[in-house]
C-alpha cells in the first residue's frame, strides 16, 4: 500500500524531531565547552560547558563577542585563522571569563562552509588546562627545589662522605685499639690496632656481643673485664700474654640522651709499666743496697754512744747524736721506699688479726710524747662515747699509717698548735680523725696530696725533711683495707685528715 | 484604565478568535516558548501552561510539538497572553522570549549561514518568514549602515499586539547577531492594531 505525501511528510518531521532531539542533548551533554562562532566573531550559540567556563547565564552566550573572551588581538587571529584553515588544534590561549579572572584554555576550531563554500562561521571548542598549567608550573618549581635540595643533599653527602673518611682515616690510624659496640652490646667497628693487639682479624668478631667473645681465645680476657654488659670502666688493665699491658676504658656514647651505643678504648701501656717496673726495681735494690750499710753505721753509732768503745766528750756525743739521727732519717727514709716498691709490685704482705684501733693510736702517740712536748702542742684525745668494736686489721701496717697521720700533724704544726684526735663509729666502720691547727696545704695542691713524693710548696719551706712517701703509703693501707681516707685543709689555718676502717669481724 | 481582570487579558472567547486566525507557524515557536518557562518558572510553569490551554479549548503537550510541524499560530498569542495572566510577565518579559527564541533554538543552526552578512539576512528574511509563517509577509524596507537603522514591515499579519511585542524582541535579537553589536533596540513604529496598514519595525544600533 503506497504511503500518502502527507504520511511522508509526517515520518520525515518525526524523523527531523528526533534528530533535534539528539543534536540538543548530545550539546547540551558535551563536557567540553563548544560554541559556533559567526564570520564578525560572534557566538551565536554555546553549550552549558561553555556558558559554565566563560561564566554565562544559562542561554546567555548568545550574542556575545570572542574579543570579551580573549584578548583583542587574540581573538581576531583565531578569527582570522579559524576561517582561513579548515580546523585548529591545541591553540594554546589565555581566556577571561566574565566577571573577571583568567584562565589558560586549548582552542580547537572547525570551518563550517556555506552552499557556495564560502566560510559561515566556526565551531569552537576549548579545553580548560588551568589546573594542568597551574600544576605543571608548581611541578616544574617542586623539580626545581628538589634538584636543588638534590644537589644540597649531594653535597652534605658528599661532606659527609669526606667526614666519614677522614674519621676512618683517624680510627684506622689511631694509635690506640678502638671497639664499637652499638645498643644491643655487639661489636661494629673494630680498628687495625684493636686487631694488631689482640691477634684477630675484625671480620671474624663484627656483630658478636661481648658475651660471645668469651668463646674467642684471644678475646677472652676482655670478655672478663667488660662483662656482659658492658659495664662502665676507666684505666683498667688488662695483661694480654707476657709482653702487652692494654689499659681499657669505655664510654658511652651519646646524642643528647639517646643511647648509641660503648667506645672501649685500648691503649697500649706496655711500655711505661716495663719503665716502671725498672723503676721501682732499681729503687728496690738500690734500698736493701743501702740499708745493710746504714744498719751498720746504726749499730757502731749506738756502741760509740753507748760507751761500748770507749768515754766520749760531751762535744763527740753531741756529734754522734746528730749524726745517730741523720742515720735514723735515713733508715726510716729506705724503708719507706722499700714499702713504696713492695705497694706497687703488690708485695706489700698484710697479715690481719682482730684488734682495737684505740690501742693501736694509744701505742702511736706514746712515741711522739717527747715531739710533743718539745713543740710545746697542746694534743687533745676526744674518746668516743661508745665501745668500739675490735676490727680486723694488719697492726703493723695501720699503725705506719696511724703514725704518718700523727706525725705530719706535729712537722706542720707549729710550736704551741693544737692537734685533737678522735675515733668514732661511723656507719659500719670506725672512723679516725686527726686535726692540726698548722700550716694547711694550698688549695691548688690538695690535688696531688697522696702522690708520690708529693710535699707541699710551703711545708718544704717550713720543714725540710720529710720523703714526700708517708701519705702515699698510708692512702694505699687503708685502701688495702677496704678503708677510705680524705681530708680537709686551710693554708694557714690547718688540715684534718680522716679515714675510715670497716668493722669486719674475723670469722 | 483601572486594573485588568483575568477575563480581559485571556479567555476561551479571546483564544477561540485567535485560534480562527488563518494562518499556520512552525512547532519550534511554541517549544522555544516552553524552553524559556522551564528557564525562568521551572518544569511546573510548563505543566501549569499545558493545563491553561487544555482548559481554553486548546490542549497542547509541548514534548510532542514537532519543531518543523505546522500548528495553528494563534497558538503564540494565546501562549503569550497566558504567560501574563499566569505567571504574571509582561511586554518585556515576552520581548525577551522571543529574543531568546532566537539564541536557543534551531533558528541559529538553519540560519546561521546568513548571520555573517546583514545582506544576507535581508535578502533571506521575507523567505525566512515565509518558511516559518503560512500568512502574511516580511520584508526589509530601507536598511542604512551609516545612520545604522533599519525599517522592517510585516503586512497581513494579525493576531494580537503580544505578537507586535514578540516580533520587536525577534528582530532586536537577530540583529544583534548579525552585525556584532549588543546595543540594539526595536520598537514597532506602526501597527495594523493602531489603524496602520501594516506593522512597521525600527530597529536601530549603535
Amino acid at each position: 500500500m503506497a504511503i500518502s505525501e502527507e504520511k511522508k511528510i509526517s515520518l520525515l518531521l518525526d524523523d527531523l524531531s528526533a534528530l533535534e532531539g539528539y543534536i540538543y542533548d548530545l550539546f547540551v551533554f558535551a563536557p567540553l565547552p563548544i560554541c559556533f562562532v559567526s564570520p564578525l566573531g560572534v557566538i551565536l550559540e554555546a553549550n552549558p560547558a561553555f556558558e559554565k567556563l566563560a561564566n554565562y547565564e544559562p542561554y546567555a552566550g548568545s550574542g556575545e563577542s570572542l574579543n570579551k573572551l580573549f584578548k583583542e588581538e587574540d581573538a581576531q587571529s583565531l578569527l582570522k585563522e579559524a576561517l582561513e584553515k579548515e580546523t585548529i588544534e591545541q591553540k594554546e590561549m589565555k581566556f577571561f571569563p566574565k566577571g573577571g579572572g583568567e584562565k589558560i584554555v586549548l582552542a580547537f576550531t572547525r570551518k563550517r562552509k556555506g552552499e557556495k563554500d564560502e566560510s559561515v562561521g566556526f565551531f569552537l571548542g576549548l579545553l580548560d588546562i588551568t589546573t594542568l598549567k597551574n600544576t605543571e608550573k608548581e611541578l616544574k618549581e617542586a623539580q626545581t627545589a628538589l634538584l636543588n635540595i638534590l644537589e644540597d643533599t649531594e653535597e652534605e653527602r658528599r661532606k659527609a662522605e669526606e667526614e666519614k673518611n677522614k674519621t676512618q682515616a683517624i680510627i684506622t690510624n689511631f694509635s690506640d685499639g678502638l671497639l664499637v659496640f652499638d645498643k644491643q652490646s655487639s661489636l661494629t667497628l673494630m680498628n687495625p690496632r684493636a686487631e694488631e693487639f689482640f691477634g684477630i682479624k675484625k671480620e671474624k668478631v663484627i656483630g658478636k656481643s661481648v658475651s660471645e667473645f668469651s668463646q674467642i681465645s684471644q678475646l677472652q680476657p676482655l670478655a672478663t673485664l667488660l662483662g656482659g654488659k658492658l659495664k662502665k670502666i676507666f684505666r683498667k688493665e688488662l695483661e694480654i700474654g707476657e709482653d702487652l699491658i692494654l689499659e681499657v676504658s669505655t664510654t658511652e656514647m651519646k646524642r643528647g640522651r639517646e643511647h648509641l651505643g660503648t667506645l672501649v678504648v685500648l691503649h697500649d701501656v706496655t711500655r711505661e709499666k716495663m719503665v716502671e717496673r725498672l723503676k721501682t726495681e732499681f729503687v728496690s735494690i738500690s734500698a736493701h743496697q743501702l740499708r745493710t750499710p746504714l744498719s751498720a753505721i746504726k749499730w757502731t753509732l749506738r756502741m760509740l754512744l753507748d760507751g761500748d768503745l770507749g768515754k766520749i766528750s760531751a762535744e763527740q756525743r753531741d756529734f754522734l747524736e746528730k749524726t745517730y739521727r741523720s742515720n735514723e732519717r735515713m733508715i726510716s727514709l729506705v724503708n719507706s721506699l722499700l714499702n713504696v716498691t713492695r705497694i706497687e709490685e703488690g708485695r706489700f704482705v698484710y697479715r690481719p688479726v682482730l684488734t682495737d684501733i684505740k690501742t693501736i693510736t694509744e701505742s702511736v702517740l706514746a712515741g711522739f710524747k717527747d715531739e710533743i712536748e718539745r713543740k710545746k702542742i697542746r694534743l687533745k684525745v676526744e674518746k668516743p662515747k661508745e665501745d668500739l668494736p675490735k676490727i680486723l686489721v694488719d697492726v703493723e701496717k695501720i699503725s705506719s699509717a696511724v703514725q704518718n697521720l700523727v706525725d705530719n700533724a706535729i712537722k706542720y704544726t707549729l710550736p704551741g698548735g693544737q692537734i685533737t684526735i678522735s675515733l668514732k663509729r661511723s656507719g659500719k666502720g670506725i672512723e679516725f680523725r686527726i686535726k692540726d691547727s698548722g700550716v694547711g696545704i694550698p688549695k691548688k695542691q690538695q690535688k696531688r696530696v697522696f702522690e708520690k713524693f708529693f710535699r707541699g710548696a710551703n711545708v718544704m719551706r717550713l720543714e725540710t725533711e720529710g720523703s714526700g712517701l708517708g701519705l702515699f703509703i698510708t692512702k694505699n693501707i687503708i685502701e688495702a683495707h677496704g678503708g677510705k681516707i680524705w681530708f680537709e685543709s686551710q693554708e694557714g689555718k690547718g688540715t684534718t685528715f680522716c679515714f675510715i676502717l670497716p668493722a669486719k669481724r674475723k670469722n | 484604565m483601572g486594573i485588568k481582570t483575568e477575563k480581559e487579558i485571556i479567555n476561551q472567547e479571546i483564544a477561540k478568535r485567535l485560534m480562527a486566525v488563518k494562518a499556520q507557524t512552525r512547532g519550534i515557536n511554541m517549544k522555544n516558548g516552553a524552553t524559556f518557562i522551564v528557564k525562568e518558572e521551572g518544569p511546573e510553569g510548563v505543566k501549569k501552561m499545558e493545563k491553561a490551554l487544555k482548559e481554553l479549548g486548546f490542549p497542547l503537550k509541548f514534548d510532542k510539538v514537532r519543531s518543523m510541524d505546522f500548528y495553528p499560530a494563534g497558538y503564540l498569542s494565546v501562549f503569550f497572553l497566558l504567560t501574563k495572566k499566569l505567571f504574571g510577565w509582561d511586554d518585556q518579559k515576552i520581548r525577551e522570549l522571543c529574543g531568546f527564541a532566537v539564541s536557543a533554538s534551531l533558528v541559529v543552526r538553519i540560519y546561521m549561514k546568513f548571520f555573517h552578512s546583514v545582506e544576507k539576512m535581508i535578502k533571506k528574511a521575507p523567505e525566512i518568514w515565509r518558511e516559518y509563517f503560512t500568512a502574511g509577509e516580511l520584508e526589509f524596507l530601507e536598511h542604512n549602515f551609516k545612520e545604522k537603522y533599519s525599517l522592517v514591515e510585516v503586512r497581513n499579519f494579525d493576531l494580537d499586539k503580544s505578537f507586535c511585542v514578540c516580533m520587536e524582541g525577534f528582530l532586536e535579537n537577530i540583529t544583534k547577531l548579525t552585525i556584532n553589536s549588543k546595543e540594539v533596540h526595536c520598537r514597532e513604529i506602526a501597527c495594523t492594531f493602531d489603524h496602520y496598514s501594516s506593522h512597521k519595525f525600527l530597529i536601530k544600533w549603535q
